[in-house]
C-alpha cells in the first residue's frame, strides 16, 4: 500500500521526483477487455511517458532496464496486466504527461506520487482532479536501527527495499574514491529495484551529497 | 536462501545486496543467517555471485511465509508483491467509498525488516478499534480471527522484509483508530509506516485530511493521487488509439 509514498527528502529535492504508475483494476478492466488489449494499453502508457521525457520506465512484473535490457524490451515484455510505472524529474513534463494520458483515455488507473500541492498544480493545469488520496503519516516504531536520512532518501526510491542499505553504502563509497561516478552510481543502484521506479537521477544527486 | 559452500569463493560481493544483513563471511566462505534472512532472493537476483552460489532452495512451510512476503517477483491476486491494489485502482473498483477511510501500516523494511508476531501486535490493534480488514491482501489470510487480529501461531516468529496490514474504518473511527496505531508504536521492535487513504469530495476536499488536521496529526508532503483515469471500455463514448 505503500509503494511510492514513502519517499523521503527535502521538498526541493522531492520536486524532481514524480512518479506515475497504471494498472488495470483487477477482476474489472481484465474482464472488460481482452488481456493482450490491457498489455497494449499499459505499453501505450510507457510510451506516452517516453515521448514526454520521462528519465525511466519499468514494468513490476516483468522487470526494470537494466534486468530486461532496454526500453524497447520493456515495452516488448508488457504483453498483459501489469503495475507500469514513469518516473519524471520535471513538473513541466508531468503536466505534459497528465494532459497526454487524459486525451489518450486508457481507462487504465493512474496513480501519480509527488509533492501534494505540486500535483494539484499540475492536475489543474492537465485538466485532471484527484479521485482518492494517500497520504504518509511518516515512520514510527523502533527507529534506531535505521540508516542515516540520506541514506533512507536513496533506500525509500525502491518500494519493495530492495536497493539494500549496503548496496547505497557501497556505492557512495566507491564515488568517494573516485571508482564510479554519481550518475553511475544512481544507474547502479537502480538494477535492483525490479519494477524499475527507482529515479536513478535523483538518487546520484543525493550520492553527490554524500560522496561531499 | 543459503550458500552453496562448495561453491562460494568467499569474494564477499553479496554481502551488501541482502536487505536485512543477513549475509556475512565466516572462514572465507559466505554464510546466511537462516533467521534474519526473509527469502527475498535480492542476492541471487543481483546476479553478481561469480560462481551462481546462491541458492533458494524449496521452503517448507511455515518458512514460505518470508518468500510469499518477501519476494517482490511473487503474485498475490494480481498484484506484485505485498500490497494490493488499494487506492490505485479506486477509481473503477470504488473499494474506498465515501464515508470510510483506508488505513494500511506497513511494518519493517528498511533494513529491519519484522516478524509476524509484530504484525500481529498492529492487527489486534485495529481489530479492537472496529477495523474491517482488506480480504485481497496476504496478511489478512493469516489472520484466524478477525475478530481479535489474531495470527496463526505457526507463521509467528516468520520474519519478511515487510508486511502491509490494510484495513478500511468508517470515517468517524479513523481518528481513535490512527491514534491507537501511533500508541502501539512502542510495543514493536520494528518500524511502520502508516497511511491513509480518502476519497476526494465533489470540491476537492478530503475528510480524512480535516480530520488529521483538527486533530494535529501531521502528514508529509508528498501523497499518492488516483488522478480518475480509470473506466471500464464498456464506458468509453469514443474510441482511442493505442498499440495494439
Amino acid at each position: 500500500m505503500s509503494h511510492t509514498l514513502h519517499r523521503r527528502g527535502s521538498v526541493e529535492s522531492l520536486k524532481k521526483d514524480i512518479v506515475f504508475l497504471a494498472l488495470p483494476a483487477h477482476r474489472y478492466n481484465d474482464q472488460d477487455i481482452p488481456m493482450e488489449e490491457v498489455g497494449a494499453k499499459l505499453r501505450r502508457f510507457m510510451e506516452i511517458g517516453l515521448e514526454q521525457g520521462c528519465i525511466c520506465i519499468g514494468n513490476a512484473s516483468t522487470g526494470n532496464l537494466h534486468t530486461l535490457g532496454g526500453v524497447q524490451q520493456i515495452l516488448d515484455s508488457t504483453t498483459s496486466g501489469a503495475t507500469v510505472h514513469c518516473v519524471f524529474d520535471d513538473q513541466e513534463k508531468a503536466i505534459a504527461m497528465m494532459q497526454a494520458l487524459k486525451e489518450a483515455d486508457l481507462g487504465m488507473s493512474v496513480v501519480v506520487s509527488g509533492l501534494f500541492d505540486m500535483l494539484g498544480e499540475c492536475c489543474q493545469k492537465s485538466g485532471l482532479h484527484m479521485h482518492t488520496v494517500e497520504y504518509s503519516l511518516g515512520i514510527w516504531g523502533n527507529t534506531s536501527g535505521l540508516p542515516a536520512e540520506p541514506i533512507m532518501e536513496i533506500n525509500t526510491m525502491c518500494g519493495h527495499g530492495m536497493v539494500s542499505v549496503g548496496r547505497i553504502q557501497d556505492v557512495a563509497d566507491k564515488i568517494k574514491k573516485g571508482r564510479m561516478t554519481c550518475e553511475e552510481g544512481g544507474k547502479e543502484l537502480a538494477k535492483t529495484c525490479t519494477c524499475g521506479i527507482f529515479n536513478w537521477k535523483r538518487a546520484a544527486e543525493i550520492l553527490a551529497e554524500i560522496a561531499s | 536462501m543459503i550458500v552453496d559452500q562448495k561453491l562460494c569463493i568467499g569474494c564477499g560481493r553479496c554481502r551488501v545486496y541482502c536487505p536485512v544483513r543477513a549475509i556475512r563471511l565466516e572462514n572465507r566462505k559466505a554464510v546466511i543467517d537462516q533467521d534474519l534472512c526473509t527469502e527475498c532472493a535480492n542476492c541471487q537476483r543481483a546476479n553478481i555471485c561469480p560462481k551462481q552460489a546462491l541458492v533458494k532452495p524449496a521452503l517448507e512451510w511455515p518458512r514460505q511465509v518470508r518468500s510469499q512476503m518477501s519476494d517482490v517477483t511473487t503474485v498475490y491476486r494480481g498484484v506484485n508483491g505485498r500490497g494490493t491494489e488499494e487506492m490505485k485502482t479506486n477509481d473503477v473498483t470504488g473499494r474506498f467509498k465515501k464515508g470510510f477511510a483506508g488505513i494500511a501500516v506497513e511494518l519493517g523494511r528498511p533494513q529491519v525488516s519484522t516478524t509476524m508476531r509484530d504484525l500481529e501486535k498492529i492487527a489486534m490493534v485495529v481489530a479492537a478499534h472496529g477495523a474491517e480488514f482488506e480480504e485481497c491482501n496476504p496478511i489478512t489470510s493469516y489472520i484466524v480471527d478477525k475478530a481479535t487480529g489474531k495470527v496463526n501461531p505457526e507463521i509467528l516468529d516468520e520474519r519478511v522484509i515487510s508486511g502491509i496490514i490494510e484495513v478500511t474504518v468508517p470515517i468517524e473511527r479513523l481518528r481513535e483508530n490512527v491514534e491507537a496505531i501511533i500508541a502501539a508504536a512502542d510495543q514493536l521492535d520494528t518500524v511502520f509506516s502508516l497511511d491513509v487513504v480518502c476519497v476526494n469530495n465533489e470540491d476537492g476536499s478530503n475528510d480524512a485530511r480535516t480530520i488529521l488536521d483538527e486533530a494535529g496529526i501531521w502528514y508529509r508532503p508528498n501523497a499518492k493521487n488516483n488522478v480518475g483515469l480509470g473506466h471500464l471500455d464498456s464506458r468509453r463514448e469514443k474510441d482511442v488509439s493505442y498499440t495494439a
